[in-house]
Order: C-alpha cells, then structure tokens, then sequence
C-alpha cells in the first residue's frame, strides 16, 4: 500500500507480465465470484437487444494495459462452457496478446488469411478447451488499419458466422489507434472494457465519442477490476494458501 | 467537459476513512514533535503579580464612600495603567532593579488588567527568572502609586497584594501546544487526502461510467488481486489436464 494513490497506479500502469496474467485465465480453480460474474456477462450479451443478441462482436480499452486480452479469453471460454461454439479472434495485429497467453505460436492467422497466403483452415486451430476455436494474429503486419478494414475481412467473418456460434474479437484499444473502430465495421457490435481505479474519465469520454462518430454500435461496458458494489459478494469457502498452481496450459508451479 | 470539479461527499468520507491511519499517525507525529519542542526549546516564562487599588480621593480623609465615587475608580483604573506603563514610572522601575532590563523590556513584560469591574486592578509580570519577575513587581507597587498619585491630583492607590516569587511557569502549556500540533498534523493531512480525491480523475464506480455514457455495464470482473489476498483459495493441482498445453 503506497502513501498516495497515485503511486499505485503508476505501478498498474506497467504491463503485467504474462505469466501473471495467465493465472487470471478461467480454471476450475478460479473463484465462484470471477466465474459468475462472467456468467453474468455471458448472459447479458446472450439476451442483448430482447433475444437478438450480438453473436460477433469485439472488445476494446482505451489504452492499454486494463485487461482487455484476458478478458476476452476467459469470456470465449464462459461461452464455449455453456455448449456454444465460439471461435476467438485475435485482431490485436499491433501488439497481440492471445497466442502469447495460451502459449501457442501466433503464426499462420488473421494477417496471413486477410493477406491472402492462406486458408482460415489453416490458421484456425482447436484450442485446449472444448467448443472453443482461435484464429491468432498472425504475423504483425505494415498495414493492421487497412486488413481489418478490408472487405476480405467482412467476407471473412460472414463466411465463419456459418460455422460459429459466437466470435469474438480482440481489438486493440480505441484510445491509441483506430482499429477496434474499423473492425466493428465487420461485426455486430463493440465490448467498452473499463478498469476500475485507472481508467480516466477525460480518456474514455474521448473514446466514446470516437465510437459514436465511426458509427460503431456501442453494447455496453465491462467493468474490471471491481471491489464489488456491497451484497454481491458471494460466500466463498478458503482454506490457508499452502501451494496453488496455474491455468491449464501452463506446466504446474509451486508458490509458497 | 465543462470544466466543475465534483464533489461527492461519500467519496471524499470514505477515502477519509480509509486513510485515517494515515491521519492518526500523522496527528500522532506532529504533537510528538510539538511536545518535544515545547518542551525541549521553549523557555518556560514565569508570572508575578501585584494587584493595586485605587480611589479617586485622598485616602486620608473621607469614611463614607458614595458609588459614584466607586464608578469614577473604576473609569481611571484604565489612566493608572496607562500612567504606570509610561516612562516616569518604569525609568524609576529600571532603576529600582539596579538596571538588569531595561525599559523596553518591562513594558513587554507588563499585563495589566481591571479585575472584574472592581477598583482593584492586578499587575503581572512575566519573565524566565521567576525572582526577577517578582523583583520587577514589587519594585513596580512600591513606585507607581506615588507617581499616580503625582499625576492624578486626588487619587490614591494602595497594594492590596504584593508579588511572591513564582514557583511554576505559566507557559508555554505542553498539553496545549501537543494538542495544538496533533490537530495542525491532522488538519494538513486531511487536506491533503481531500485534495487527492478531488483532483483524482480515474473511473471508481459504476456511477462514474454512467455520467459520461448511457450505455449499460453489461458485467463487472473483480479484482484477482483481491481474490488472492484476502481469503486465498486453496488451488490444487489440476493433474492430468496440464498436459494439453502445447509448447511455443
């Protein structure tokens, strides 16, 4: 605990390493409350707009760092738990997150199918948990802007509407560049990730205004990090911290 | 964005609260100091006092007094003040103490009030030495009435008490001065806290999200950090199904 708040969230602002954030990833070992609350948002999206849902749609931040990746991921997983089958898109082509927390190699994906140099059949690969499909990056391209805003990339979404449920991209966040703008283009509508105790609010007024004029269809936001409004906590049992390990993909670790 | 600062009390209460080790340690540390430099480096004053009384006719002479004669001592209890702080006087006094002060000095160290409307007004000394202080006093009953009485055709002015020597100082006061401090120390903290949540800009609620736009909050994530800490779940080992991560 540092004197003023402001330290603190200096010290939030530097990128949490990977192997911290892969602890965050969904596992029977997480917590009843983390799992219900994106239960929680799972059913929110599910019933968006009186039953029509938003089946393709994109998450966004407005600057980096908050949490959006992982998000993401543990939200694909909730819906893929639920029998829906989800295919996960990482549209990040500036600094991609994904492979990197599921430990794969982000090459062939997204830049290489919109490039043209291969099938999403290729590049599409079954993930570790069932129902649930990914499409990397790719290789980091010149030119991200222009290939999520191409029409191969609508057509490409469309043609995988077919074969998914739900799909679900990470964009990168809106405050920086304008992908996540261009990229909703293609799909139904945009996830507003807001980290509690960092997010400005100067920042994210610019942000939605952004949206609002790209004529993006703004569902609503998530809110991360939350202490909890009071009565929504849970009765959780615990027992003394001797050893935990990590996610699913990670090899088992001993702390403590 | 208009450019108001909000203020919302809650907030403002709640940081208070949060912070208020911060505040009763900083309370804490300011009185110390305070007590340790008034204790330490203050010079501890002494007080001593002669009260005088004073009558508007030559005491030798009239038995019955009326009240408006009583009323009229009252008004120039104030002229004797002022006579006894002028120079006539004190140049005398300074003499009296074989010249240890000087003038200036003793008009400092003069307090003088009427005591309670009556025809009585005391006469305080203060001074680090306590035997000079009552040196001062008693030099100064012994000269100011006859002065007065030099000066004020018709008045007289007799002791009533003179001036023991002090035993304790009257200041500084350590409890007043930590206690003073304690609050000084809390006062700028708090200031401070307030100041930080005022001029902090960042989203801490869900309200907050709601005044800047009116889409919904479709979910909210807790902390993991908060997971961890507090309680800290018990993660076992998830044997067999560590073997479907691939390697890079």
């Amino acid at each position: 605990m540092s004197l003023f708040g402001f330290n603190k969230s200096q010290k939030q602002a530097q990128t949490v390493s990977y192997a911290a954030q892969r602890r965050n990833i969904l596992s029977q070992n997480s917590s009843f409350y983390v799992r219900e609350s994106y239960k929680s948002l799972r059913t929110n999206i599910r019933f968006f707009q009186a039953g029509e849902g938003c089946r393709r749609f994109c998450i966004t931040s407005s600057m980096a760092g908050e949490g959006k990746s992982i998000t993401l991921l543990n939200l694909a997983i909730t819906f893929a738990e639920s029998g829906q089958r989800v295919l996960l898109i990482d549209a990040d082509l500036r600094r991609p997150s994904q492979a990197r927390l599921l430990i794969e190699r982000a090459t062939p994906g997204l830049s290489n199918v919109l490039a043209g140099h291969c099938d999403e059949d290729e590049a599409i690969r079954k993930s570790a948990y069932p129902n649930l499909d990914v499409l990397f990056s790719g290789e980091i391209p010149p030119n991200p802007s222009e290939l999520l805003g191409s029409p191969r990339m609508k057509k490409l979404i469309d043609r995988l509407s077919e074969q998914y449920d739900y799909i679900l991209v990470d964009a990168p966040p809106v405050g920086v560049v304008t992908d996540a703008c261009v990229v909703a283009r293609a799909l139904d509508g945009m996830l507003f990730l807001v980290r509690h105790n960092k997010t400005e609010k100067e920042t994210l007024a610019r942000c939605v205004q952004q949206i609002k004029n790209a004529g993006v269809r703004l569902m609503g936001f998530v809110m991360n990090g939350s202490e909890g409004e009071s009565g929504n906590k849970y009765k959780y049992s615990y027992r003394k911290k001797n050893k935990y390990n990590y996610g699913f993909v990670s090899r088992p670790s001993k702390e403590k | 964005m208009d450019t108001t600062i909000e203020l919302d009390l809650r907030e403002v209460f709640s940081a208070l609260v949060r912070k208020l080790w911060l505040i009763v340690l900083c309370a804490v540390v300011a009185g110390a100091a305070a007590l340790m430099y008034t204790a330490g480096f203050m010079t501890p004053l002494y007080r001593a006092s002669v009260s005088i009384y004073v009558n508007n006719t030559d005491s030798e002479g009239k038995v019955v007094i009326s009240s408006s004669d009583l009323a009229t001592s009252q008004k120039l209890v104030e002229t004797y003040i002022n006579i006894l702080k002028s120079d006539t006087v004190l140049d005398k006094v300074v003499e009296a103490v074989d010249g240890e002060v000087t003038t200036k000095q003793i008009r400092k160290m003069i307090e003088s009030e009427a005591l309670g409307g009556t025809e009585v007004f005391q006469v305080q000394i203060s001074n680090a030495d306590p035997e000079m202080a009552a040196e001062i006093a008693n030099a100064i009953a012994n000269i100011a009435p006859e002065e007065i009485a030099n000066i004020v055709k018709g008045s007289s002015a007799r002791i009533v008490d003179y001036a023991k020597v002090p035993e304790e100082p009257y200041s500084p006061s350590i409890a007043k001065n930590t206690v003073l401090g304690a609050c000084v120390g809390m006062l700028i903290v708090v200031l401070v806290i307030v100041l930080q949540v005022v001029l902090d800009v960042r989203i801490k609620s869900e309200a907050d999200l709601r005044k800047i736009c009116d889409a919904p909050v479709l979910g909210s994530i807790p902390d993991y950090d908060l997971d961890y800490k507090k309680g800290g779940y018990m993660l076992e080992s998830t044997s067999a199904d560590d073997t479907n991560g691939k390697a890079v």
